[in-house]
């Protein structure tokens, strides 16, 4: 038994058997946010599996050349590293199998930890390889996977990839803790856009939404596809056919300012709401949202980024130091009902009475198909006792099969019920035994 | 290792002044006090902190009343391990101008495509327009120039969706980006935002990222999910190579020679 009351790893678990730990800016305390979980997870005997967003657990941070907390990593870990940083761990550890990605640092790989140690994590930069690495960890035995998500990379919490998101902001994001607080609410507000659940959605999204496609949908349900080089490219052209009618754009690829001003320009924000798969295809600068916000226009999503929990690290680098429990009161206040956690000084605030229900998803949209008002909890769901929500049979046939050289479809990471959107950027993986 | 007949041990190396390992550094520091003797002894403070000992101010000049420029003279008390160093770099072979232009031709077989720009409110275009113009840098041609290469240069200030923008008009092999100024670490915001736009605009898998600038270096870019970085002293040349060499081996027909 633990001790009294929840820990990060109970919030996270309760979600789901996938994290996302993204920072708010570098040295905001997400690799000791990521250890917490990890070593939480293996505390509770559960197989993990590690993959990175960019490059993690370094000694060195590359940007502010300040020393890093290595990335720690239980025995029988399973982790995805360039072969050039597996070079460097101070772990014994083994390749099981590989990835078809390769990046500067040599053949993304799957390794496993023979002993509890520290390791350098990285070599997954894009999305399409922390998917595969997800894929293939999850094949040959993690019951729980981790991303990384290195140096303030947004994409690592996308929903196609895992269930849950942990965001870990700090002192270093600001001169003030105001200024932390200010700044966390806009990233929170920005990630958790309600789902979007337009009874017109499933006739829109029949067909497979590309990154280069529009979908305009009118109030009578009725919609309208055109295909686009890049809505980057065309914004006023894409305004310009926000007609009267028109209630609901969904966007295919990502939501820029540029478009934003567009539509504000042509005074078609109020009564508008624009629909992306997913919050990390949102790149817009807090001024430009705030503006089409104030406007009366609404930002969803199709796919909603599940965040589960924000921890605070009142240390910057710097040597600033804040009040830790003042600065968790303060963003716990700002992102309730989230939970926040200090992990370090071992406070938490916004926890869910044991036993009574999961991490609020505030993001939820309300009843009636309408999107929901910000920051509305969500249905309680059952905190899943996490130990029995992982089978524990054994894969040893598919490890086999991969290491054999087999390719295999991941399994869908959308459960029943949801609008499944056929995302366009999705390729069965292709991996191979390493030689 | 001997250096001038004095054995050197590179597990403790420390500065060269006068003599073999007597640690002795020149520094430059800027304080925002009007100079004076206060001043003087306030850089020298500030550098035994820094780690020097016999700090000396050798020369400091007032700049306009309410700043004091100092060069220090002073011996580093520190030393570093030299083996225990480890840096990522860009992994490429070496090649000319026509040996880069004859690789394409033999293993792509078609023009490779790259957009470059410098970025944000940088608005520094002599650092991208060395690799890319036409005159090119250093006695190299720039990229422009090379027969198998088409290169857009959208110059400087240019916003993140208008590079990306041009990359997916032109359907390019590479985005190279810019950056020179650092102050803030603008540029991690910067290149950050260019990423993920980049990705969510769904062609991260279809292009090579590329950054540059003087404060850049590959581990940066490997941290920040670039597939390259390169610094200060890059001729067109190394990233001509590199792009058509990373280019081959992502498209299965090219492979470097493994290195022992
Ligand atoms: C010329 C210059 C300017 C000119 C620029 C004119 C122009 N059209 O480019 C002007 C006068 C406009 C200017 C303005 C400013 N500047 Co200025 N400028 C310089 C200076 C003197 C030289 C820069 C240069 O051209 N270097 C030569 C090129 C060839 O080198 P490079 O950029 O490193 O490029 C090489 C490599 O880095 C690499 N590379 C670069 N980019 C890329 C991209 C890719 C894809 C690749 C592969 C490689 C690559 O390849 C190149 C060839 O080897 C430097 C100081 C210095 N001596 O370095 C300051 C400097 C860069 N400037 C500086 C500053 C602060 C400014 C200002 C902010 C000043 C102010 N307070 O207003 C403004 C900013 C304006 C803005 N919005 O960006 C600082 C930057 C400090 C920092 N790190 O943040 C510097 C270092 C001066 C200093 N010590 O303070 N500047």
């Amino acid at each position: 038994m633990r001790g009294p009351g929840l820990d990060i790893t109970d919030i996270v678990l309760s979600a789901g058997s996938s994290v996302a730990v993204v920072g708010m800016a570098k040295n905001c305390g997400k690799t000791v946010t990521l250890g917490a979980i990890l070593e939480g997870v293996a505390t509770r005997g559960i197989p993990v599996g590690v993959a990175s967003a960019g490059r993690d657990g370094e000694d060195v941070d590359a940007v502010t050349m300040l020393p890093k907390p290595p990335i720690w990593l239980p025995e029988g870990a399973l982790f995805a590293t360039a072969e050039r940083l597996a070079a460097k761990a101070r772990a014994p550890i083994e390749p099981v199998a590989a990835t078809r990605h390769t990046s500067a640092l040599g053949r993304l790989l799957v390794y496993r930890a023979i002993a509890p140690g520290k390791v350098e994590v990285g070599g997954g930069n894009s999305a399409a390889a922390a998917h595969d690495a997800v894929a293939l960890m999850r094949r040959l035995g993690a019951r729980f996977v981790a991303i990384d998500g290195a140096a303030g990379r947004k994409f690592s919490c996308a929903p196609s990839l895992v269930e849950a998101t942990v965001l870990a902001t700090g002192a270093a994001l600001a001169a003030t803790m105001e200024g932390v607080v200010r700044r966390t609410t806009r990233a929170v507000r920005t990630l958790t856009v309600p789902e979007w659940m337009c009874p017109a959605g499933a006739e829109a999204l029949s067909a497979p939404l590309s990154h280069r496609d529009v979908v305009f949908i009118r109030g009578d349900a009725s919609s309208r596809r055109i295909v686009v080089p890049s809505v980057l490219a065309r914004a006023d052209e894409v305004a310009r056919a926000l007609t009267e009618d028109v209630e609901t754009v969904l966007l295919g690829g990502a939501l820029t300012g540029g478009f934003l001003r567009a539509i504000l320009k042509r005074g078609r924000a109020s009564g508008l709401t624009v629909v992306v798969r997913d919050a990390t295809r949102i790149l817009v600068e807090p001024g430009d949202l705030d503006r089409f916000w104030s406007a009366g226009g609404q930002v969803a999503a199709v796919h909603p980024v599940r965040l589960v929990a924000v921890t605070t690290n009142p240390t910057a680098p710097d040597g600033r130091l804040l009040d830790p429990a003042a600065l968790l009161d303060g963003v716990a206040h700002a992102v309730a009902p989230v939970p926040a956690f200090d992990v370090v000084a071992g406070i938490a605030r916004n926890l869910p009475a044991a036993g009574e229900a999961g991490p609020a998803m505030p993001n939820r949209s309300g009843a009636g198909g309408r999107i929901g008002v910000h920051g509305a909890p969500a249905a309680p769901a059952a905190l899943a006792a996490p130990a029995a929500a992982f089978d524990t049979a054994t894969d040893t046939a598919i490890v086999a099969a991969v290491a054999a050289g087999a390719g295999r479809k991941g399994a869908s990471d959308h459960g029943p019920g949801r609008l499944a959107v056929p995302r366009g950027d999705e390729e069965p993986p292709r991996e191979g035994g390493v030689a | 290792m001997t250096v001038s007949g004095v054995n050197l041990d590179l597990t403790r190396v420390r500065p060269y002044g006068d003599t073999l390992d007597d640690g002795w550094v020149q520094m430059s520091l800027t304080l925002p006090v009007p100079s004076g003797p206060e001043a003087t002894r306030a850089a020298e403070a500030l550098c035994e902190k820094m780690g020097l000992d016999d700090v000396r101010v050798v020369y400091s000049r007032d700049i306009a009343g309410t700043f004091t420029f100092f060069v220090v003279y002073g011996k580093c008390v520190h030393s570093v391990d030299f083996t225990a160093i480890k840096v990522s770099k860009v992994n490429m072979r070496h090649m000319t101008f026509d040996e880069i232009n004859e690789f394409i031709a033999t293993c792509i077989g078609r023009k490779i495509v790259v957009v470059a720009a410098c970025t944000g409110s940088d608005a520094h275009t002599v650092g991208i327009d060395a690799i890319i113009n036409m005159k090119g840098y250093a006695g190299e041609y720039g990229l422009e120039r090379y027969p198998w290469f088409v290169a857009y240069n959208l110059g400087s200030q240019v916003p993140n969706e208008a590079l990306v923008a041009k990359a997916i008009e032109v359907g390019a092999d590479a985005i190279l980006v810019s950056q020179v100024v650092t102050q803030k670490n603008v540029h991690i915001d910067n290149l950050t935002n260019l990423a993920e736009l980049v990705e969510a605009e769904g062609i991260r898998d279809k292009v090579l990222l590329i950054m540059g600038g003087p404060r850049i270096d590959h581990e940066l870019a490997v941290e920040l999910g670039y597939d390259a970085g390169f610094g200060p002293g890059t001729l067109p040349s190394h990233v001509g190579a590199f792009i058509a060499q990373e280019l081959a081996r992502r498209m299965g027909v090219w492979a470097p020679a493994e290195k022992a």
